[in-house]
């Protein structure tokens, strides 16, 4: 696919999620209401937040090669440290923002340098346990700021007014289509750049890197921080639309799921790392619906009852990617493209 | 604090410990064979509850019985899936063979609840073991020094199979040059299997054992899987020595922590980890190379 | 060719017409009354609520005749997966698609997440299925109530009746989340009136599975109760443990927070326990008998508490709809807002004002052994009723903001 195509689909894209709060089209049973109705533009909404939490994990992960277990800890404390500013401290918007931002740079870096230290399993345990720590805290509910297991939602006199209530759903629509847009850019951009090729050496063999002279640690530093960044601001985005802050994003699991996202869409594409995010948030919302569905209800109870447990599907489809298609759904769609350039030449050229 | 209280805590301690160093051992040994790690451990161990469960409930087997059966049963369950499904992604990328454990687990703790429902199934202590044991120190319950005795029986075992028997040095060469033991006419794949068996049986064991004692659900697996992962970390990654020594060092430190100051028992054997780590990244009894 | 040129035009207009023309929903006086039961139809609250909260709603609506205000009523089942993400979710998706009432959020998070949406579509949110005291305190709004059971009228129930009883010493087992802070400190104020203090209660870390060495220390303190104020697969855990170091011999064991869901599941643990509940399905002849008609339709299982509640809840709610003549949520709250009434769940009944609490009257119940048993389910005693003005923090205590 020529560039000048490639980037007149994105834009199209782009111009038609813009226009999808206008669009009154019924979709069922994709969605349960029609595209533009609140809730359907919530739960758009919430898989571009996850979207662009996948990409910032695939900047990681997918091409610097640090698989960290504590990702979900800096899109958490994007979520509370925005929540907190907001509500319990009455701050405004702009102080928050500058406020989480910092956070979110100045945390990373130290525990980064620390958990930098180790490598491969030892690596993934130490963010784990900073992870568990992170979670620890919430759940704690130190000086009653983060609300324990039961939340902390935030009270309409909070939230600054262009996102509160219903009417403004599809405001929440266009800040989480434009931190899609701005992760994916950033990402993009970063991916491109002298770090960004640095990272990926890394990926295929530190050793070879740090002989040629680079201070590998400190361009590892780098992904994680900017990795972390990116996350934390996804947060914000997740706070606005949620309406507060839940404690099940602190869970050990949620970082799993953050895992099987970068993995369904393909590993080191930043485009598949979108795919797998929204679709992996979509499944998890729209699979217990779908499974009600009359279809299903025909089957005999032997296949019926656990085809409608989501997650014993979620499972079997991730067993199933896993041994067919390991590069998920990014990898699924290069081979196809190639096996048809491959037909074109095989009858072409006669 | 008088020292007999302490002293009874400490054998609290070696009870807990004892699950640990089984768990641990288990992860350890399948590490060590299949580079893989197993997210599917804290399943398996609910799979040991369930089974000794579905025993008694189903077949009428007794404790002592279901002590040996379960693990045998549970640990065939592993090596079919090794065989069907994880010998697959056999040397690609180690994070596969994570993913594909997990998924496991999703597929396996859902399809026990759809069976036997989220909350508990009733277990209880054979009344053989149900009495309490005059230690002079203490009275002691004695369902507890038998699983501790069983712990270090089962690990004595297991580590004098590694280090010293044919079968072991096969294993173990297997683990460091699994090409030259293929030419040397060694079946590695079968090897494999029964290495992943052994360390799924391991934790189906320490599943029976917690059955009485324990809440037998789902989720059981769940907590524990965490502290099992950040034991091996600390024993050493496929260290059999490492895995038994910590899991009991833990489970003792973590008891005693729990009578002196209770908020940081369940972050001590992080706290522990990460200074383990710092100071030897390959853990107490790990071998660097071993992280490869 | 001509016509081919046609085809995207007519596509775009068609497009844009569906566009411009705003979706017209059916006219409010012939769509339905819409009510959607959210709560945890699989996981570990499944049993206390799950499909037999839609059961319980469901009869409801049947009992109240199928219709009202000329409009059929429809009951919408939608589970949580007990994620407050998800019930979030599913509950703007639901109002949004013109639900009038949320019913049951069993878990306290869903609870609080769902009353916060509630708050700001203005539609009534009534809440059986959770815990927290927040939801008629520091969370508390307009368009929600809190129906069946709270933390504080299950450690005043137990707690009064046991101290009162003359069991003074108690040993506490505490989780360190909010649920165990607040039992703990709601336990601690019901027994000092009648001279019964915690001589020990450490609160335990998340995460614990083995009790042991608490079950240890709690033995050589001799306390007279063990207070079990831990929920779920932990209660289970702490008992078991209990019991293995022979404490239920020693002391009277007591449980903050139980259901007759896990009785079903796990009678032996539970058997000599002393809990408190809003309802118990063979309490009086009124409750059998819908204990009765419930058990024709869930397989012959018995209503727990919350799915009573249900049944009460939307029958009440359906009343209210009748006589205000709207589902207009604003019109609902003034109407029920400091109503008394009583039925076969609800003694004694109000409507709070102040903060949103339904009051009614709560038992005090012990968990017979097996041997004591003299029918499938009838798992409890009751020893003691706390009278509806006194089951719940009073009104003078509450820590709601109110600004309606």
């Amino acid at each position: 696919m020529t560039r000048s195509v490639s980037i007149g689909l994105a834009l199209a894209l782009i111009a038609i999620l813009i226009a999808v709060p206008w669009i009154g089209i019924p979709l069922p049973p994709l969605f349960g209401e029609p595209l533009r109705s609140p809730g359907s533009l919530s739960l758009l909404a919430v898989c571009f937040v996850f979207g662009a939490l996948a990409v910032s994990y695939d900047l990681l992960f997918g091409y610097t090669g640090l698989l960290s277990f504590g990702h979900a800890l800096y899109f958490a404390m994007g979520v509370y440290a925005t929540a907190i500013a907001l509500e319990r401290w009455h701050w405004s918007l702009i102080p928050t923002l500058l406020f989480v931002v910092a956070l979110c740079v100045v945390v990373p870096a130290i525990v980064g340098a620390i958990c930098l230290r180790t490598h491969d399993v030892a690596f993934a345990m130490v963010t784990l346990a900073f992870a568990q720590a992170g979670s620890i805290v919430v759940l704690q509910n130190p000086f009653g700021l983060t609300g324990g297991e039961e939340g902390l939602p935030l009270s309409t006199q909070s939230l600054p007014a262009i996102f509160a209530g219903v009417a403004n759903s599809r405001n929440l629509y266009w800040l989480a289509l434009l931190l899609l847009i701005f992760t994916y850019a950033v990402a993009r951009m970063l991916v491109g750049s002298r770090a960004g090729r640095v990272w990926q050496a890394i990926r295929e063999n530190e050793r070879r890197v740090a002989t040629v002279g680079l201070n590998t640690y400190l361009f590892k530093l780098g992904a994680f921080v900017c990795s972390s960044v990116l996350a934390s601001l996804a947060g914000i985005v997740y706070v606005f639309i949620e309406g507060g802050a839940t404690s099940e994003i602190t869970t050990a699991n949620f970082t799993l799921a953050l895992l099987v996202m970068v993995v369904l869409g393909g590993v080191g594409t930043l485009w598949g790392a979108v795919l797998g995010g929204m679709l992996y948030e979509y499944l998890d919302f729209r699979l217990v619906v779908l499974s009600s569905a009359s279809g299903l209800q025909s089957l005999p109870p032997i296949l019926r009852v656990p085809l409608s447990e989501p997650l014993f599907v979620l499972g079997v489809l991730f067993i199933l990617l896993v041994l067919f298609v390991p590069g998920g759904l990014a990898g699924a769609f290069r081979r196809l493209s190639s096996l048809s350039t491959r037909t074109t030449t095989l009858t072409g050229g006669q | 604090m008088s020292p007999d209280y302490i002293a009874a805590q400490i054998f609290n301690g070696l009870a807990s410990g004892a699950f640990y160093a089984l768990l641990a051992l288990g992860l350890s040994v399948i590490f060590g064979m299949l580079r893989i790690i197993n997210f599917a451990h804290g399943a398996v161990y609910m799979l040991g509850a369930f089974a000794t469960y579905y025993a008694a409930q189903l077949l009428h087997v007794p404790f002592y019985p279901a002590l040996i059966l379960a693990p045998i049963a549970v640990g065939i369950f592993g090596m079919l899936i090794e065989a069907l499904i994880l010998r697959r992604i056999s040397g690609s990328d180690p994070v596969y063979g994570l993913l594909l454990t997990f998924a496991l687990t999703l597929v396996v703790v859902n399809l026990v609840r759809l069976l036997a429902g989220p909350l508990g199934s009733p277990y209880s202590v054979p009344p053989s073991l149900s009495s309490a044991v005059d230690l002079k120190f203490t009275i002691y319950p004695a369902y507890k020094l038998f699983v501790i005795a069983v712990s270090i029986v089962v690990c004595a075992v297991v580590w004098w199979f590694v280090e010293r028997s044919l079968l072991g040095a096969r294993i173990r060469a297997a683990t460091e040059n699994p090409v030259l033991v293929r030419a040397l006419g060694v079946d590695t794949k079968r090897l494999v299997t029964l290495a992943f068996g052994a360390g799924v049986a391991l934790a189906a064991l320490a599943g029976v054992l917690a059955a009485p004692t324990t809440n037998v659900q789902p989720y059981m697996g769940d907590d524990i899987i965490i502290y099992t992962f950040a034991i091996v970390v600390i024993g050493g990654l496929g260290s059999i020595t490492g895995s038994v020594v910590a899991g009991f060092a833990l489970g003792i430190l973590q008891t005693i922590g729990a009578v002196y100051y209770p908020p940081i028992a369940t972050t001590l054997i992080f706290i522990v980890m990460v200074i383990v780590i710092a100071i030897r990244p390959a853990g107490l009894f790990g071998r660097p190379e071993s992280l490869r | 060719m001509r016509i081919a040129r046609v085809i995207p035009f007519l596509c775009a207009s068609a497009v844009l017409a569906n566009t411009l023309i705003p979706i017209s929903p059916a006219p409010a006086d012939t769509a339905p009354v819409k009510i959607a039961v959210i709560t945890d139809m699989s996981g570990v609250y499944s049993g206390l609520s799950g499909q037999g909260a839609v059961i319980a709603t469901k009869m409801a609506v049947a009992d109240f005749g199928g219709k009202v205000l000329g409009r059929p009523i429809v009951v919408d089942a939608v589970d949580h997966q007990n994620s407050a993400t998800i019930a979030e979710a599913k509950a703007r998706e639901e109002f949004g698609s013109g639900a009038d009432l949320a019913m049951d959020l069993t878990n306290s998070a869903a609870a609080i997440a769902v009353a916060s949406v509630a708050k700001d579509v203005h539609k009534l949110a009534i809440v059986t299925g959770a815990a927290s005291t927040a939801l008629t305190g520091a969370d508390c709004n307009k368009y929600t109530y809190h129906y069946a059971y709270d933390s504080y009228a299950l450690a005043h129930g137990t707690g009064a009746s046991v101290a009162r009883a003359g069991f003074k010493t108690w040993y506490g087992i505490v989780p360190d989340y909010a649920f165990g802070k607040a039992m703990l400190s709601d336990f601690t104020a019901a027994i000092a009136p009648y001279g019964g203090k915690f001589i020990h209660a450490d609160t335990m870390p998340l995460g614990t599975t083995d009790f042991s060495s608490y079950m240890l220390a709690a033995r050589n303190a001799h306390p007279q109760v063990l207070a079990l104020l831990n929920a779920g697969a932990d209660t289970v855990n702490s008992m078991k443990a209990a019991k293995e170091f022979g404490l239920d011999k020693q002391m009277k064991i007591v449980v903050g927070l139980l259901f007759l869901s896990d009785v079903d599941a796990l009678p032996d643990v539970f058997a000599g326990s002393r809990i408190t509940d809003s309802w118990y399905w063979n309490e009086d002849k009124a409750a059998r008998a819908f204990a009765d008609r419930f058990a024709a339709a869930d397989n012959g299982l018995r209503p727990t508490s919350v799915q009573a509640a249900d049944y009460s809840a939307t029958m009440q709610w359906l009343k209210a709809v009748k006589a205000v003549g709207s589902t207009d949520a604003d019109k609902i709250v003034a109407y029920l807002d400091g109503r008394k009434f009583d039925d076969f769940y609800a003694h004694h009944a109000e409507w709070r004002a102040r903060d949103h609490r339904v009051i009614h009257d709560m038992y005090v119940m012990d968990v017979l052994p097996k041997s004591e048993v003299k029918e499938p389910h009838a798992w409890m005693k009751i020893v003691d009723t706390i009278p509806a003005d006194q089951a719940f923090r009073p009104a003078s205590e509450s820590t709601c903001q109110k600004t309606w």
